[in-house]
């Protein structure tokens, strides 16, 4: 039988906040167990918790990046439920009134674009972790990660393959990217995403039982998840059999998911209003001023790099694929003028140097601004194209501005036309046999005699002027002849 | 000197005048409790080495003229306050070798003046309860009769400023644990207004409901301990940020004339002893003649305080509670296999029966199916009841009535009738519930002897009005105010 | 009274509370009159009145995002009575 799948998710991502959400211990990653926790992130008796404002602030822009309403009163709930890497046996959440509500994002389809709803977003605090693999008899609990902020956005079903939940997830990680509050590294846990899973027979309306699968944190794993969920529910509905609703774990090793029976009884999460956080509240006014203290955001830079600068969708995309490359690009355009120019150079040259080396658009060791510099010196017919990449060689080695290193290796095109005119004649004169070929009618050896001349002039010759040069030569001993 | 007449404001100024020094005062104190705790059991732990260190570092200030009002005051304060290397029990088992690494904010401020911390005193376990005897380590007495009980769950706080083994006490009240105990043993107790003083570092029973608040001997007294703990806390976001104003202190003055008081009819039930109920007239007599107008009014709201309160701190408590897991800290069950076999092992084994009652009701409470029938009916009453305090305090300056329906019980009398203890909070839940000052003071003695409480509870951050009320009753009262004989 | 018992007993596992049968028992007595003093409330008719979902009347107060000195592990893990190379330790999950 045909199914057609609901896929909803749950996508958590960190804030890259300094201090954690309730207490100002450090945010970070990796490091020795419990070295970045205080009496309040472990949850010690008597501690009390205390809102970090930038958390707040990092959810807020997070929804206007997200195309949401804000809440001008929201309040934190506690979400009760045991667990050995939840300090205080709550997690301090939002139940019924979050910080953003009502958004979503719009992405491409086989079928066109499709507008996929938010429901929410709302601010809490992450759990610590645990560590099975030192003893056979016991787990251990390091809270380093405990109070980290976290959002939580909630999609409405409206996902209906895992080609579609890639392209989402992908879009709001670029947004949340471009926000500046999260880094969204989902190898270290920054991104992570429960996804939530029913079919139904192809001509039926009513939604199926549905599954969630719990904490996936790399992109391929919730497609390749939601691909295997789709699967196992199919098979089990063929063989007539009922699809029971649970938690369950993806295995991303093993490629396939197993029912959690340990959670089974912590449904029943009693959220009650948080007494020790007093509601947040805004005005109008505060949520439009962080709405203008947000970057540009990717959606936008696409069309005006596509509208605007001309460049293909490819190129743009391929630009847009992290914060500083894009910063990167613009600044190079907007020094040069030639948005065209400056994004086939950084794709084709700068891009290879950084693959080569492996490194990211952060590690490049100068600003966009400075490599404009460059391409304009090519602009202006300055420097040769060829000449450009080597000075951009020079300038990843070295970091010397690109002015300094033309005028060290004498990269300067020669516009004097007394002195090209005595080279091609030196050269003409060196090579009378090719010069007499041509005469005869090969125009082949126009391009040998003209690689000479360039070589002689070790590159520097404007090849427009050298080339006017040596045809007006031979025109010359043409008409002699 | 007679330290059983002792008054912080007294000791100031014997301090004041080098008549005594700290040293000399705090060895009185650690004197006395060595000689009548033994009968009177207040005290968990007695810090009396470090008592005398910090007495000699306030003998210094005062030599140099640098002593604040609390310099040199030896006090004692209840064991659910965090201080840093002291144990703190919270009179449980589960708490039994429990040794914060951080102080609350309360007593660093107290620190701060340099006041002598005596010791920690006992509390009904987790400050559940209304006589102390729910302490897993110590039942307290009743220094006015030692078969009785002292309240709770402050008892500790009460009984060692009654009893003078301390000159002030900080306690805790969630839904009356200062001020009941204080009624139970003749002393003054002062519950501020709801994020009046930071709760860090207050071991949290109903965090929407607790607050720290201080026992003394006097009015004056109360009020000088309050100036000294009270103040936005950064470490505490429900902590109020206020104008201060002039201290606390200087507020008991002033008299009552022209005060309007009102008493609510609600109070005024059958469960009200008479004894009780003829000092709460004879009060009304007596503010009447200092010049206030006393008149009763209706706020039917209150007849479901007790119930609304119950819900409102049980489920709060059972989330509060959730955290000790034998994990991280406190009593962990031995020989576990599991997680949920340590963590229900170790529940069932650390906490005593109260704390049980109070955890199950709060988990009924918010269970699923359940919120909107008790937790959430709660919350509409707590704004009902705040509404009619609203109201009633667009009439009158203060609300008068009774602390408890009783005095102080036989030890033992009501430890199987866990409803009946909870129904005789019934005066003092409301000013927890609506966030409200209250303060409560002798003002009178039953046949037997034994101190009879009245209440002032006032607006919110509406301390000075209780305060000047209280004191004004007090100086009148003064000549039948009695002191325990030990 | 089975039926109140049986809920008792959900509820003592929701809280965590692994009861003796004894305890169990006789704690649900004292539940039953207590409950019955909760449900006084359940009569009453309430909905017009908006629940007191704070006792707060301020909101915000917040803190600066500025990230101080954390605790010494020591510390953090002092009260721990069974604590393995700078963690807590739990019986081994397995779910």
């Amino acid at each position: 039988m045909k199914y057609i799948p609901t896929i909803g998710l749950e996508i958590h991502a960190e804030l890259s906040t300094k201090s954690k959400i309730f207490c100002d211990c450090p945010v970070g990653f990796g490091g020795e167990p419990n070295t970045r926790c205080c009496p309040v992130c472990t949850g010690m008796p008597g501690t009390l918790p205390v809102l970090n404002k930038t958390a707040v602030e990092y959810t807020v822009k997070a929804g206007l990046a997200l195309n949401c309403q804000i809440n001008e009163f929201s309040k934190l709930d506690r979400k009760n439920y045991f667990y050995p890497d939840l300090p205080k046996a709550y997690q301090i959440s939002q139940f019924d009134l979050p910080v953003c509500k009502d958004g979503g994002l719009t992405i491409n389809t086989p079928e066109g674009e499709k507008f996929i709803r938010i429901e929410r977003i709302h601010l809490e605090e992450d759990a610590g972790k645990l560590l099975h693999d030192s003893y056979d008899n016991y787990s251990l609990a390091d809270y380093n990660r405990c109070g980290v902020p976290l959002i939580e956005i909630v999609t409405k079903p409206d996902l209906s393959s895992s080609d579609e939940a890639r392209e989402f997830v992908e879009k709001v990680r670029l947004m949340l990217l471009y926000s500046g509050i999260s880094d969204c590294r989902m190898e270290e846990g920054s991104l992570r995403a429960d996804v939530n899973v029913s079919i139904r027979p192809v001509g039926t309306d009513k939604l199926g039982t549905r599954t969630e699968m719990k904490n996936i944190n790399s992109i391929r794993g919730i497609a390749r998840c939601i691909d295997a969920e789709i699967e196992r529910q199919s098979e089990l509905l063929d063989e007539g059999e009922a699809i029971t609703q649970e938690t369950r774990r993806w295995d991303d090793n093993k490629g396939e998911s197993k029912s959690m029976r340990s959670k089974e009884d912590a449904h029943d999460y009693r959220y009650f209003p948080e007494p020790d956080v007093v509601p947040i509240s805004f005005t109008k006014q505060q949520i439009e001023a962080l709405r203008h203290s947000l970057p540009e955001l990717p959606n936008k830079r696409f069309a005006k790099y596509t509208a605007d600068f001309g460049l293909s969708e490819t190129d743009a995309n391929l630009l847009l694929t992290s914060v500083s490359l894009s910063d990167f690009f613009e600044s190079t355009a907007k020094e040069c003028g030639n948005p065209k120019a400056a994004s086939n150079f950084i794709i084709v040259e700068v891009l290879r140097r950084l693959n080569d080396s492996g490194l990211a658009a952060e590690a490049i060791p100068f600003g966009g601004n400075v490599l404009g510099r460059l391409l304009k010196m090519v602009d202006g017919e300055e420097i040769t194209a060829a000449n450009a990449k080597k000075v951009l060689a020079d300038m990843f080695d070295t970091g010397m501005e690109p002015e300094a290193i033309v005028a060290g290796k004498g990269y300067k095109v020669i516009n004097d036309t007394g002195e090209v005119e005595n080279t091609v004649r030196e050269i003409l004169a060196a090579n009378e046999k090719a010069v007499a070929e041509y005469l005869e009618g090969k125009e082949k050896t126009f391009g040998f005699l003209m690689g000479q001349c360039s070589r002689a002039l070790a590159g520097r010759g404007n090849p427009k002027v050298v080339q006017d040069i040596l045809r007006s030569e031979l025109n010359r001993l043409k008409g002699s002849c | 000197m007679d330290t059983t007449k002792l008054t912080i404001k007294e000791a100031r100024s014997l301090l004041d005048s080098r008549k005594i020094s700290v040293t000399e005062l705090t060895r009185t104190y650690l004197d006395r409790i060595k000689t009548y705790d033994d009968k009177i059991d207040s005290y968990l732990s007695v810090c009396g080495e470090s008592a005398l260190e910090q007495a000699s570092e306030a003998q210094k200030l005062i030599d140099s003229g640098k002593g604040e009002m609390l310099c040199g005051i030896p006090l004692s304060i209840k064991d659910n306050i965090c201080i840093e290397g002291t144990p703190t029990t919270c009179a449980s088992k589960m708490l039994e070798n429990f040794v914060p690494p951080y102080t609350a904010t309360a007593v660093n401020k107290l620190r701060a003046q340099n006041s002598v911390i005596l010791g920690k005193v006992n509390l009904d376990e987790f400050a559940m309860g209304g006589s102390t005897e729910n302490s897993a380590f110590k039942k307290t007495k009743n220094p006015f009769d030692t078969t009785r009980v002292p309240g709770g769950s402050s008892g500790g706080s009460a009984a060692s400023v009654s009893a003078s083994l301390a000159l002030g006490s900080l306690g805790s009240d969630t839904g009356g644990s200062v001020r009941q105990p204080a009624a139970f043993c003749g002393v003054v107790g002062l519950k501020p207004t709801y994020g009046l003083v930071s709760r860090y570092g207050l071991v949290a029973f109903a965090s929407s409901l607790d607050q720290i608040g201080p026992i003394g001997k006097t009015v004056e007294d109360c009020a000088i301990i309050l100036d000294g703990i009270c103040g936005q806390d950064p470490k505490d976001g429900t902590s109020l940020s206020y104008e201060a104003g002039a201290s606390y202190a200087s507020a008991v003055s002033g008299g009552i004339k022209d005060y309007k008081i009102g008493l609510p009819k609600e109070y005024l039930t059958e469960g009200l002893n008479s004894e009780v109920r003829n000092a709460l007239y004879k009060s009304i007599e007596t503010l009447e003649r200092l010049g206030a107008k006393v008149e009763e009014f209706s706020m039917p709201s209150l007849k479901h305080a007790v119930p609304a309160y119950y819900l409102m701190s049980s489920a709060e408590a059972s989330s509060n509670l959730s955290r000790y897991d034998g994990v991280k800290y406190g009593y962990r069950a031995e020989n576990c296999r599991s997680f949920n076999e340590l963590i229900g092992r170790s529940r069932a084994e650390g906490f005593g029966r109260e704390v049980k009652r109070r955890i199950l009701l709060g988990t009924y409470a918010l269970a699923s199916g359940y919120y909107d029938a008790y937790y959430k009916k709660a919350l509409k009453l707590r704004t009902l009841i705040s509404q009619g305090f609203d109201e009633a305090f667009s009439k009158y300056d203060v609300v008068l009535h009774p602390t408890t329906p009783e005095t102080a019980f036989k030890l033992g009398q009501n430890t199987d009738d866990p409803l009946s203890m909870y129904l005789a909070d019934i005066y003092t839940v409301s000013a927890n519930i609506a966030g409200l000052p209250s303060i409560s003071l002798p003002c009178g003695y039953d046949a037997n002897g034994l101190p009879i409480g009245l209440s002032f509870t006032g607006k919110p951050l509406g301390e000075r009005e209780i305060l000047r009320a209280a004191a004004t009753f007090e100086a009148d009262f003064a000549p039948e105010f009695r002191v325990p004989v030990l | 009274m089975a039926e109140a018992n049986d809920y008792i007993k959900y509820i003592a596992g929701l809280a965590k509370l692994s009861l003796e049968d004894s305890e169990m028992q006789s704690l649900a007595a004292d539940m039953t009159g207590i409950i019955g003093l909760m449900d006084t409330l359940r009569d009453l008719d309430t909905d017009s009145i908006s629940a007191t979902e704070h006792i707060s009347k301020i909101t915000n107060n917040m803190r600066e995002d500025n990230p101080g000195t954390p605790f010494e592990t020591e510390k953090i893990i002092s009260n721990s009575k069974h604590g393995m190379e700078n963690c807590f330790s739990i019986p081994k999950m397995i779910d």
